[in-house]
């Protein structure tokens, strides 16, 4: 190409960020908007690292030869029908889940970073569950939460009932459960929250209080333990709440499915659909109720805060997810004055003169550099791995069952959603059951992930491979019976295995002025913590002393950004 | 009520290295041509740009590259929602030319369909033209762009691309009725407003 010439225009640099994931990404953003010479490369041809997204002839490439030093492994593809534009679709390999809570957002409030992604919302939680699965109760006596039963829940109640004069509690109990197979059917405005059925089987997931006062498949008594267990949810972080708090403290180490069936004696059936809130990997016997509750309260303190839709807890990034991230914040790096270079590894780093780490490229070149940002994908020699079965499919149907505003009132209708399946819900050919949950998120085409009439789903469990491939095959076909959408097909597949560390560390390994960060963890939902790792690594090069804030625009770049928004246009 | 403001329009400049979209978009924007900011960036992401078609006040974004092409890692989210692209080839560079049908491929590609395209044969005050008016226009038609020849430093035709792109794209009601242009805003969550209010009555627990 004219005048395109390879060569770097400095051999000096401040930071040589190593990567296009998620947190080189974001550190080469933010240490070149504080004024540091920045070059970014990446061994790949493409951006994202471990969360890139691909078109189907580009996912194709990559599963066939998988990145060498990646954690991906026994890789799959399948066409299963001719696909019209196969460079059209932006598959990701992190479609993850952003909580109107999380640090992430309010990171890119603070530096008005929001409008370089379109937003949209993850409606309802489903969770698969058979009529024999709910009719199957517990031998569960009184458990000591008993005496903890909420109030909240009788009082939501008794305000519902007020409400709907219309009847006693049975008729509004049959009237709450709209079956949504076939066409699609939108509740009337104003009415109270219901819990919705698809196809009989996929069941929205109670996660208010509303929810669980109307939900048809409980028990009163199951009310009021899922009441008092939600209460216990909100108030177990608080020091100043005893009863909670050392309830928590107790049995931070009991499984969630042990407290669940002791404390808060509820149902198995009521206990997976709990669980899925948490979108945890592993089962609610090998589930920690210290982390369940960790995840609980963050979607607990994201539901029904979304002004423009308040069925939803958490967004999704158009075009990817965290690989839209990856992008905008590698251009952010170059339009503050670094370079990316893809295509680019490094071969080898010795330490210079003056402190200073001398890296020497696969593209021959020898660059300086005070620091240098890598990312382990072997997790630390002492920690161990696990590792989760994934799949991207993509459906010739946009499933709008799935997609269908939950309440009248909602501004936007959502545009993903999450399926699970729970433990011991599908079985093999060959008659093994899932030793974990699998779970779905479901993207429509507003994601602008695939074509109109399409969608993309995205699956995961640790169940693995090759069992683990087959289950999430069955739960994605066992959901496209529940929708009910005539001549849905799957198009197109592709399984994977990729594996993480156990424990996100929160130490950074460091070697000097050589940085290794964590990868990513595996959480479905963007992980707070990677935000937190990175903001470390910035104070530690920029100094404790700058005050230039984290990913801050520059002055100029805050003149242009306050001519563009005018009066209160925002960009999307 | 705030005054309604002004439509916003976004508009891209792609193409080679070197090939002066950098250079098109500083002279149309802030009337300089400095030949020493050779590969300077402009340092922001996108710039600003306030114009009045038939009495009616536009408000442009211009975005240029980064300097991103230069290592061939422009970034496909660089394209989302831009309603123009306006791609420049160095009229006395035919290599930059002949890469044109590269860059108009990454516009397909990546751009939202119906995007109008414009493109810009540069540098015509330098000696040594190697690519003929004929050719670039020729080239333009085949892929339905508009054409121009421009200089930056003689400042010659540098306003033709950018007002006949906004032409084109007030013209088009695809690209301007804010039903159509703003659907994906429309169904997309609004992060700027209301994150504090209370009214989430749903999850009260209180
Ligand atoms: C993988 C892929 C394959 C494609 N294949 C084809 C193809 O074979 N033929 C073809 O003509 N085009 C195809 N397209 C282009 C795509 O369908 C275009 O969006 C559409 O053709 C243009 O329609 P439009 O101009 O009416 O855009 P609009 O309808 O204005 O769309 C603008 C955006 O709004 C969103 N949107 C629109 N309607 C809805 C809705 N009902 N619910 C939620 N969101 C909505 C979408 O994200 C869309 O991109 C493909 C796109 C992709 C990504
Ligand atoms: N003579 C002349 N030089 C130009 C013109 N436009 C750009 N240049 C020079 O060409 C080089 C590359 O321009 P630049 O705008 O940086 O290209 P970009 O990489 O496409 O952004 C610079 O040295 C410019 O000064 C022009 O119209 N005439
Ligand atoms: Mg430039």
């Amino acid at each position: 190409m004219a005048d395109d010439d390879f060569t770097l225009p400095s051999n000096e640099w401040d930071v040589l960020v190593c990567g296009t994931g998620v947190k080189p990404s974001l550190l080469a953003a933010a240490l070149s908007r504080a004024g540091k010479r920045v070059l970014q490369v990446d061994p790949n041809t493409y951006y994202g690292s471990d969360s890139g997204a691909f078109s189907v002839d580009e996912l194709e490439t990559w599963a066939t030869t998988l990145p060498p030093d990646s954690p991906f492994s026994h890789a799959t593809v399948e066409r299963m029908i001719e696909i019209a534009r196969p460079r059209s679709y932006t598959l990701t390999l992190a479609p993850h889940l952003v909580y109107w809570s999380s640090n992430l957002l309010e990171l890119l409030r603070e530096v008005e970073m929001t409008s370089s992604f379109s937003w949209q919302a993850v409606g309802s939680w489903w969770v698969y569950l058979t009529e024999e699965d709910v009719a199957a109760r517990s031998e569960a006596g009184g458990g000591i939460g008993g005496a903890l039963v909420d109030i909240g829940v009788k009082t939501v109640k008794a305000g519902g009932t007020v409400r709907r004069k219309a009847g006693g509690w049975n008729k509004g109990r049959k009237a709450a459960s709209v079956d949504l197979s076939g066409m699609p059917e939108l509740q009337p405005a104003g009415s109270t929250p219901t819990l919705r059925k698809l196809g009989g089987v996929l069941r929205e997931v109670p996660s208010t209080f509303e929810d669980v006062a109307w939900s048809p498949d409980l028990q009163d008594r199951d009310r009021g333990y899922l009441g008092g267990f939600l209460r216990f949810v909100t108030k177990c972080s608080d020091p100043t709440d005893t009863k909670h708090y050392t309830l928590l403290k107790e049995h931070a180490d009991t499984s969630l499915a042990e407290f669940l069936s002791t404390v808060y004696p509820l149902p198995p059936f009521t206990i997976a659909s709990i669980h899925s809130l948490t979108l945890l990997p592993t089962s609610p016997e090998k589930t920690k109720l210290r982390d369940a509750v960790k995840a609980l309260t963050t979607h607990m303190n994201s539901t029904g805060r979304i002004p423009d839709i308040r069925s939803a807890a958490a967004l999704t990034i158009a075009y990817g997810g965290s690989a839209e991230l990856c992008q905008v914040w590698s251009r952010g790096a170059a339009v503050a004055g670094g370079i990316n270079v893809l295509a680019c590894g490094v071969e080898s780093l010795t330490s210079g003169d003056d402190s200073k780490i001398l890296a020497k490229l696969t593209t021959r070149q020898t660059v300086t550099a005070d620091w240098v940002l890598n990312t382990t994908h072997t997790p630390s020699t002492t920690g161990t791995s696990f590792t989760l079965s994934k799949g991207i499919y993509i459906i010739t149907s946009s499933l709008p069952s799935l997609f269908a505003k939950k309440f009248q009132d909602d501004r936007v209708s959502p545009n993903a959603v999450v399926l699970t399946f729970p433990t011991g819900s599908l079985i093999t050919e060959g008659g093994e059951k899932n030793n974990a949950p699998v779970y779905i998120i479901a993207h429509s085409s507003a994601t602008g992930e695939c074509g109109h009439g399409e969608c993309v789903l995205y699956t995961s469990t640790a169940h693995l491979q090759p069992s683990g491939y087959e289950l999430s095959s069955l739960a994605l076909s066992r959901a496209l019976q529940a929708v009910g959408e005539e001549g849905a097909q799957v198009a197109f597949a592709c399984n994977y295995t990729q594996s993480f560390p156990t424990t996100a560390s929160e130490t950074t390994q460091s070697n000097g002025p050589v940085i290794a960060l964590n990868p990513l963890s595996a959480d479905l939902a963007f992980d707070d913590e990677a935000l937190e790792e990175c903001k470390r690594v910035y104070r530690r090069i920029v100094g404790e002393e700058c005050l230039h804030g984290f990913l801050e625009m520059t002055e100029e770049m805050r003149r242009q950004h306050m001519l563009a928004e005018g009066e209160e246009e925002y960009l999307n | 009520m705030a005054p309604e403001s002004e439509p916003t329009i976004k508009i891209l400049l792609i193409g080679p290295s070197n090939s002066g979209k950098t250079a098109l978009l500083l002279r149309y924007v802030d009337d300089i041509f400095d030949m020493d900011t050779a590969t300077a960036t402009i340092g922001v992401d996108f710039r600003v740009k306030k114009v009045a078609v038939k009495g009616k006040a536009y408000r442009l974004l211009l975005f240029d590259t980064a300097g991103q092409e230069r290592f061939r890692t422009l970034t496909s989210s660089y394209y989302r929602n831009a309603q123009g692209c306006i791609l420049v080839y160095d009229v006395s560079n035919r290599e930059s030319f002949l890469s044109m049908d590269h860059w108009f491929g990454e516009c397909a590609k990546y751009a939202e369909p119906g995007i109008v395209t414009y493109l810009v044969g540069s540098k015509i005050d330098r000696g040594g033209r190697a690519v003929a008016t004929e050719e670039g226009k020729a080239l333009a038609e085949r892929y339905g762009a508009g054409f121009v020849e421009v200089s930056s430093k003689t400042r010659e035709n540098v306003r033709t691309p950018f007002v006949e792109v906004v032409d084109r794209i007030i013209e088009t009601p695809e690209l301007m009725d804010p039903k159509l242009t703003r659907k994906r805003r429309e169904n997309a969550v609004a992060l700027d407003h209301g994150v504090d209010d209370d009214t989430a009555g749903a999850s009260c627990v209180c």
